[in-house]
């Protein structure tokens, strides 16, 4: 875990995607200045580590630590897998006042996966893949996570690589099998609309898994849409400055 | 023609901007007081520089760049101090270093630009970690040079111009911005006297042959800054923050670089912020072969030279060629002149010297492979150069220091160089050449600076004795303050807006390119780090051009 700016600043959660880690965020939360920005490595997830946990299991451990530090009236900002622990937490803790999605699609219904995905859901050969994927293989994932024409740096790519290697196998199952069936009987658009919190989501025009193609969907649920045109999927990394700019807008959004 | 967008200036942003547009299709005027020669304006003059993070060129030669490294240096040039006219260009900054990490490269490439593999390094900086200057080289020249950017735009824009999208009104000198309800709907302006046959950037007739009014859904002013305007320059030089200005000042750019826009925007309810935040050179030279007024061309000088202030005394570390641009115009002014000496060896000149602008770089320019090697690795100075050299009127060569102090006296135009002190001074210098170390920093630099691969193939000479017959003859340059860039400019958004003093939105009027401080009023802050020009020239006109192809219904 990680807390950075002033004590009495408006507090900001940030929950990381699949197989990332709180460093995801580096590049945004210098630009979150006068926030109380709190972030985790999720379970399963870089320092935390320990067994991999779904997003509602995920969402009780982040809303222990809001206790522990006694957060309440959060914005809950979630990057791609970190959208449904944002929503969970929502849903279930008391503790956030608003939540903004990003770069996340309300299902799987029109997504697209680096080819071989399915190799990582087997038991065992998943787990196998894992533990013995060549950093190449790592690498073309992290290129999957940008726009076309994004340049993965150095330090991205070797955060890449660790945060592979600190993530628990447990995960894949829970990302690509359990929760295409938990999106496709729940979809996040009508989570965000029983919720009735303030909802942004921030999308990318270039996202390699979802497009920016479900802004309607969220707007029809009353979500504020931001549509980043030469993002992909990871507007957190990519155009950390625009992200910055709209949550503090949100933030002040009456 | 009914035209969506009237945009005001033929130059690069303009361009970038009318790309933009006639690809969603709109139907755009561009209005431009020079002729169709003068299409992309000062971008056709300029080397083609252009900023890039962490990219293959740069990983090719081991350079280790990233975003990060990258925020830090733009942050610590543009130092960034006032709230409110900081505000926007702050945001800018931010996104423009977002770009030149991620997109720029692409989409460039995409047009067709295509960059050299030796990456230049250029604002070195001033010794300090989060300080100004670029930490690594990230100047990548552009095959091609400023003519070659300048036609990966032109060449859809004329496209368009067939199509019936473009229309050119040439020698519309725009005069005022129609302003109704609050809102810019429009341009008036004088149609000037014809010179369809008057060169690329000879200065033309100010005659007036008629009026003219257009309007549109919005304007858009790419109209560049006050570069050639003298008057302008003097007017907001901040003589507190780099000492009093100048008297002599030579011209980078060509006669119709007026700022005439600034005030005429200024008039309609724009903000102007950041006046006194300019770019001019330290290393004017007196083009011997003019095209504009008062031609100025800055040497592009390796770390090796030396560097001395009018009265002959050596400029205080780290003022060192191609290190400081402010730092060191702050050192010369600073004992009241308005020059300096560069006091260099054949041997330096002929690997370290290089001069600024498409049309002294021919090689590139033609993009010609066998002409740029051979006149690059061969031995000798290259063609321009040794030209300079022969015909300038700021260079003195000389066999012996003697005779080279007698030729500096002769065109000082402050006090008389001492020779026995300047020669106390390079001795000393000479003397700390005996280890591989040594006190004086810029041998220091130097040294490191030829751990860099692409520094020590073409760019910084070996260190050797100045005063060595073997490397000579001597050659003392007279360098003049070069006038070149406006940092400030009208305040917009990260649409490309114009801002009103109040902070709200001007409906109707966009602003792109330098007029605009190259982004937000100001992305430069204090300091450019180089490369930077052409490149906020596009982004802030791509911005203006995305923008209203999303609004405009």
């Amino acid at each position: 875990m990680r807390v950075d700016g002033p004590a009495e600043g408006p507090p900001v959660v940030l929950l990381h995607g699949f197989g990332g880690s709180l460093h995801w965020f580096d590049r945004l939360v210098p630009l979150l200045g006068g926030c109380r920005v709190i972030r985790v490595d999720l379970l399963g997830h870089g320092a935390t580590g320990g067994p991999a946990a779904d997003a509602d299991e995920q969402a009780r451990a982040v809303a222990g630590v809001l206790a522990s530090l006694g957060m309440s009236d959060v914005v809950a900002v979630g990057h791609s897998f970190g959208a449904d622990v944002a929503l969970s937490l929502a849903e279930t803790s008391g503790r956030v006042a608003r939540v903004v999605v990003v770069a996340q699609a309300p299902d799987y219904s029109d997504a697209t996966f680096p080819p071989g995905d399915f190799l990582m859901t087997l038991p065992l050969v998943g787990a196998l893949l894992h533990r013995f994927a060549p950093a190449f293989a790592v690498r073309a994932v992290a290129a999957h996570a940008v726009a076309p024409g994004f340049r993965v740096g150095a330090t991205l790519v070797q955060q890449s690589l660790e945060d592979h290697k600190a993530l628990d196998a447990g995960m894949f199952p829970i990302v690509l099998v359990q929760r295409r069936r938990r999106l496709a009987a729940n979809p996040l658009d009508t989570r965000v609309r029983e919720l009735g919190l303030p909802t942004m989501v921030v999308l990318g025009g270039q996202d390699r898994f979802y497009g920016a193609r479900s802004a309607r969907r969220y707007a029809a649920v009353g979500a504020r849409v931001e549509t980043i045109a030469e993002a992909g999927h990871s507007p957190v990394v990519e155009t950390p400055g625009r992200v910055a700019a709209l949550i503090q807008d949100f933030m002040t959004d009456t | 023609m009914n035209p969506d967008v009237i945009v005001v200036g033929s130059g690069l942003a303009g361009l970038v901007a009318t790309h933009e547009l006639a690809k969603a299709g709109k139907r755009v005027l561009v209005l431009d007081q020079e002729n169709r020669n003068n299409l992309g304006g000062q971008a056709f003059w300029s080397l083609g520089g252009l900023f890039l993070v962490d990219s293959p060129e740069q990983r090719r030669l081991g350079i280790k760049d990233s975003y990060e490294l990258a925020m830090q240096d733009w942050m610590g040039s543009a130092a960034f101090d006032r709230e409110r006219e900081d505000h926007w260009p702050r945001r800018w900054a931010q996104a423009y270093v977002e770009w030149a990490a991620g997109g720029k490269r692409q989409y460039l490439h995409d047009l067709g630009l295509r960059v050299l593999p030796m990456v230049g390094w250029a604002e070195r900086g001033d010794g300090k970690a989060d300080g100004h200057g670029n930490s690594v080289p990230r100047f990548h020249l552009t095959w091609g040079t400023g003519p070659e950017v300048v036609r990966v735009f032109l060449e859809p824009v004329l496209g368009a111009e067939k199509r019936g999208l473009v229309e050119f009104g040439f020698r519309h000198r725009v005069d005022e911005l129609i302003v109704e309800d609050g809102a810019v709907v429009g341009v008036r302006g004088a149609v000037l006297e014809p010179c369809d046959d008057l060169e690329r950037g000879k200065a033309s007739s100010r005659e007036t042959v008629g009026e003219f009014e257009h309007r549109a859904a919005a304007v858009v002013v790419a109209s560049g800054g006050v570069g050639h305007n003298h008057d302008l320059i003097r007017k907001y030089w901040p003589t507190e923050r780099l000492g009093k200005c100048p008297e002599t000042l030579i011209s980078g750019v060509p006669a119709h670089v007026d700022g005439r826009m600034l005030l005429i925007s200024e008039t309609a309810g724009a903000n102007v912020v950041n006046r006194d935040r300019m770019w001019n050179y330290t290393e004017g030279i007196v083009n011997w072969d003019p095209i504009w007024p008062n031609h100025a061309i800055r040497i592009l000088a390796g770390p090796s030279s030396l560097w001395f202030d009018a009265a002959g005394r050596r400029l205080p570390a780290p003022n060192y060629p191609s290190f400081d641009t402010n730092g060191t115009l702050k050192a010369i002014l600073a004992d009241g002149h308005d020059y300096s000496w560069l006091v260099l060896t054949q041997t330096i000149i002929e690997k370290e010297f290089a001069l600024s602008g498409s049309e002294q770089n021919p090689d590139i320019t033609s993009k010609d492979v066998k002409l740029a090697l051979k006149s690059r690795l061969a031995k000798g100075a290259p063609g321009p150069v040794e030209a300079f050299k022969q015909h300038g009127v700021d260079f003195v060569v000389a066999r012996t220091l003697r005779e080279l102090v007698d030729g500096m006296n002769k065109i000082a135009r402050g006090p008389k160089i001492d020779h026995d002190d300047l020669e106390r001074q390079i001795v000393a210098r000479d003397r700390e050449l005996g280890n591989k170390y040594g006190k004086d920093l810029q041998l220091a630099a130097v040294e490191h600076a030829r751990r860099y691969l692409g520094d020590r193939i073409t760019r910084v000479a070996k260190p050797h004795r100045i005063l060595d017959p073997a490397h000579g003859p001597l050659i003392a340059v007279r360098l003049n303050i070069l006038t070149r860039k406006t940092l400030g400019g009208l305040e917009t958004n990260l649409d490309s807006q114009v801002v009103r003093a109040d902070g709200s939105v001007l409906p109707g009027l966009y602003a792109a390119g330098e007029v605009a401080g190259f982004g937000g009023g100001g992305v430069h802050g204090y300091n450019a780090l180089e490369g930077t020009f052409l490149g906020g020239c596009i982004f802030s006109g791509r911005a203006a051009g995305l923008a209203l192809a999303r609004d405009l219904r």
